[in-house]
C-alpha cells in the first residue's frame, strides 16, 4: 500500500479540520485529492510538525491535521519533544514512512530502514499516543480515533516507496495563494485576523 | 513571562521549532515572537526562510546579541557568533534594528508589531 492510498482513506474524515502537508510529493497528492479550504500544502521538509502544533496552540478548539514524512519527522526530532510538552491535545500527526528520501529524483533509505523507529522516538519524547500501523484496516481505525482531534496523536503508517505523484498535476495554487485562501478561511470560521492581514 | 495570563508560552527544544510554531500561531491569529540568543538565527536559519519569508508570514524575533561587542560576560566564548551575527540577518534578508541598550525596550517592541 501506498501513501496515495492512505490518503484517499483521509479525504472524507476531513470536516472542519486544518490540513498541513509537509514535503513536496505529499503535497501534490493531498493536493490531488482535497479542495478543502482549510489545507495549508507547505511543501517542505522539517516544518509542517511545528506549524501544525502552532496553529493546534493558537486554536485550541479547532483539530489539526498533520501530514508528514519519515525523512522531514528524521530532520526535525527536536519538534517531537517541544510538541510534546506544549500542552496541545487537537493535533493528530500522519507520518507515512516509506524508509525512502525520494523526493528529488533519488531513492535512497532513510534511517527508519534502518534501526530508528518513529513511534518509540515519539513515545520516548513523550506523545503517549503513539502507534505504528501496517495495513489498511489498522489505519482507518488509527486515523478516525486521531482525527477526532480529542488527543495529542502521533501515526505512524508504514507505506511502499511510490512516484506516482510525479504523474499528478500539480496544484494550480502558489504557496502565497493557499496562504491567503487558508487566513480568510480562518477568518470566516474563527472570526479571528491573523495580525498581517491589511498590512502589505 | 510564565506567570502573566497575556501570555501563551511555548518552550522549544530548538529555535527552529519556536521559529515554525511561531508562523502556525500567526496564521491562527496570534501575534507571535520568538525570544532568543544570537546562536539561535544560525540554528533555526532553515526555518526562516522556508517557512516565515517563503510565507511570507511576519514573526518579531528577539534576539540577545550574545557574543556581541557589548557582551562582556560571554563575549570570548560566543564572540564568533556574536561577530557574524548581524551578516547572517542580512544575508537571510531579515529586517532588524540593534538596541544598544535596554531604554525604552517596550516601546521598541511594541513599535515593531504595530508595523
Amino acid at each position: 500500500m501506498n501513501r496515495y492510498e492512505c490518503l484517499q482513506v483521509l479525504v472524507p474524515l476531513i470536516a472542519d479540520h486544518l490540513i498541513v502537508t509537509s514535503q513536496s510529493g505529499q503535497r501534490i497528492e493531498w493536493g490531488s485529492l482535497s479542495s478543502h479550504e482549510g489545507n495549508l500544502l507547505l511543501g517542505e521538509m522539517g516544518a509542517a510538525l511545528s506549524v501544525g502544533a502552532g496553529l493546534a496552540a493558537a486554536l485550541p478548539n479547532r483539530p489539526v491535521v498533520v501530514l508528514e514524512s519519515d525523512g522531514s519527522v528524521l530532520l526535525s526530532l527536536s519538534s517531537l519533544a517541544t510538541v510534546a510538552n506544549l500542552g496541545i491535545h487537537n493535533l493528530a500527526v500522519f507520518v507515512f514512512d516509506n524508509g525512502t528520501y525520494s523526493g528529488t529524483r533519488i531513492s535512497e533509505p532513510t534511517a527508519t530502514r534502518g534501526k530508528t523507529d518513529l513511534e518509540q522516538v515519539a513515545k520516548g519524547a513523550g506523545i503517549e499516543r503513539s502507534a505504528t500501523v501496517r495495513d489498511l484496516e489498522s489505519f482507518k481505525k488509527e486515523a478516525v480515533l486521531a482525527i477526532q482531534g480529542k488527543t495529542l496523536s502521533f501515526i505512524v503508517r508504514k507505506v511502499q516507496e511510490s512516484l506516482m505523484h510525479r504523474d499528478i498535476p500539480r496544484p494550480d495554487v502558489d504557496l502565497l495563494e493557499n496562504k491567503y485562501r487558508f487566513v480568510r478561511y480562518l477568518q470566516s470560521t474563527e472570526g479571528k485576523t491573523p495580525p498581517f492581514l491589511g498590512r502589505g | 513571562m510564565r506567570e502573566d495570563s497575556r501570555f501563551q508560552l511555548a518552550p522549544t527544544a530548538s529555535e527552529a521549532d519556536a521559529v515554525s510554531i511561531a508562523v502556525g500561531a500567526t496564521l491562527g491569529g496570534k501575534q507571535a515572537a520568538c525570544y532568543m540568543e544570537s546562536t539561535g538565527i544560525y540554528v533555526s536559519c532553515y526555518q526562516l526562510v522556508v517557512v516565515a519569508l517563503r510565507l511570507r508570514v511576519p514573526v518579531l524575533l528577539l534576539v540577545g546579541h550574545l557574543g556581541g561587542f557589548d557582551d562582556r560576560r560571554n563575549s570570548f566564548l560566543y564572540s564568533l557568533a556574536g561577530r557574524r551575527l548581524i551578516p547572517q540577518l542580512d544575508a537571510l534578508d531579515v529586517e532588524y534594528r540593534v538596541l544598544d541598550n535596554g531604554d525604552n525596550l517596550e516601546i521598541n517592541i511594541k513599535a515593531q508589531c504595530a508595523r
